[in-house]
C-alpha cells in the first residue's frame, strides 16, 4: 500500500480514487469491506456467496467510481451496489423468497425468546426471510420504504408490512423497547 | 419516525464485526482491479488506433481528391502549380477515395461511440 494513504479522510481518498489512484481505492475498500460483507450476510447470503458478491460489488464500484459524487459514505454506496447484486441473484435463483416477499402474509418466525441473549445477527436469523431482507435493507443499508418498493418491484404497502412486522419481531427478540411512532 | 430512522436499531446495524478471510478477499479485489486497469489500458490503445485511422484516412482521401482536382484543372488548360503529389490510383481513384473516407469516418464514429458508451 502507498505510504501515507491510511490516515487520509474518506472524502480525500474518494477524490484520489476518482482520479484513478488504485491505492486510495484499496484503502476505501479495506474500510468498507466489513460493512458490505456484514450487510450481505444479514440479508441472508451464505458466507461464500456474500464474499463473491462483495468482490463483485467492489469491482463494479471501481468501474463506476467516476460516478461517485461523495454525497454519502463510500461504504454505503458500495453496500447498495452489493444489495442490488444480491437481490438480482435472489430473484433469479430463490423463487420461494420472492413468493414470500410478494405475499403480504405474516409468516411464522423461529420461536426464540429475547431471554436467550441474542445478538443482532442471531436475532435476524430467526426472522422469516422476507422480513429479514426488508428489515436489513431499511436499517442496515438506509433504504426508505419507497426506495425498497422500487428496488423489489413490490407495492409500497407490502414492503411496509414486511418492515413493520420484521422490526417489531426484531425489537422483541433483542429486548429493544419500542420507539415513538413504532408499529404496534 | 420511519422504520429506518430508529437510532437504536441503526446503531446495532452500524456495528460490523471483522469477519475472517478479509485479507484474502482484499487481495482478490485488488487483483480484479488490476485486471480492469489492464483491460482499460488495452481499450485506450484500440481507441487511439481507431481515432488515428479515423482522422488520417479522410485526410488521405482528401489529398488524393486534391491531386485529381489539379489534374482535371490542368486538363482544362488552367496551369496551377501542382502540389506534386504522386499517388498512383488510376481509374479506381474516385471509388478508392470514397472508400477511404468512409472507412475513416466509420473508424472515427466507432471510436467516438465507444468512448461515449464507456462513460
Amino acid at each position: 500500500m502507498k505510504p501515507g494513504i491510511t490516515p487520509l479522510r474518506e472524502d480525500v481518498l474518494a477524490q484520489l480514487a476518482v482520479q484513478g489512484d488504485r491505492a486510495a481505492f484499496g484503502e476505501l475498500t479495506r474500510r468498507a469491506l466489513p460493512r458490505v460483507r456484514g450487510l450481505l450476510r444479514r440479508m441472508g447470503a451464505d458466507p461464500a456467496l456474500a464474499d463473491d458478491l462483495a468482490q463483485d460489488a467492489f469491482l463494479a464500484a471501481y468501474r463506476a467510481i467516476a460516478g461517485y459524487r461523495g454525497e454519502g459514505a463510500f461504504a454505503a454506496w458500495v453496500a447498495r451496489i452489493a444489495a442490488r447484486l444480491y437481490l438480482r441473484r435472489a430473484q433469479q435463483l430463490r423463487r420461494e423468497l420472492w413468493e414470500a416477499l410478494e405475499a403480504d402474509i405474516e409468516q411464522p418466525a423461529d420461536a426464540v425468546s429475547a431471554a436467550d441473549g441474542m445478538d443482532l445477527d442471531q436475532a435476524l436469523a430467526t426472522l422469516p426471510e422476507a422480513e429479514r431482507l426488508c428489515v436489513t435493507l431499511c436499517h442496515g443499508a438506509g433504504y426508505t420504504h419507497e426506495e425498497l418498493a422500487r428496488e423489489l418491484a413490490l407495492p409500497l404497502g407490502t414492503v411496509k408490512s414486511h418492515v413493520w412486522r420484521g422490526t417489531r419481531r426484531l425489537r422483541a427478540k433483542l429486548g429493544v423497547p419500542p420507539g415513538p411512532g413504532d408499529p404496534s | 419516525m420511519s422504520a429506518n430512522e430508529d437510532p437504536h436499531l441503526q446503531a446495532l446495524f452500524a456495528d460490523h464485526p471483522e469477519l475472517p478471510g478479509s485479507a484474502r478477499l482484499l487481495e482478490a479485489i485488488d487483483q480484479g482491479v488490476r485486471r480492469i486497469e489492464a483491460r482499460q489500458r488495452w481499450r485506450q490503445r484500440v481507441l487511439l488506433v481507431f481515432a488515428l485511422a479515423g482522422l488520417s484516412l479522410p485526410v488521405v482521401a482528401m489529398t488524393l481528391w486534391g491531386a485529381s482536382l489539379w489534374e482535371a484543372l490542368g486538363a482544362l488548360g488552367m496551369k496551377i502549380p501542382s502540389p506534386r503529389i504522386t499517388f498512383a490510383m488510376p481509374e479506381a481513384r474516385p471509388w478508392g477515395m470514397a472508400v477511404l473516407a468512409a472507412v475513416g469516418l466509420a473508424a472515427l464514429g466507432t471510436a467516438a461511440s465507444w468512448q461515449a458508451w464507456r462513460r
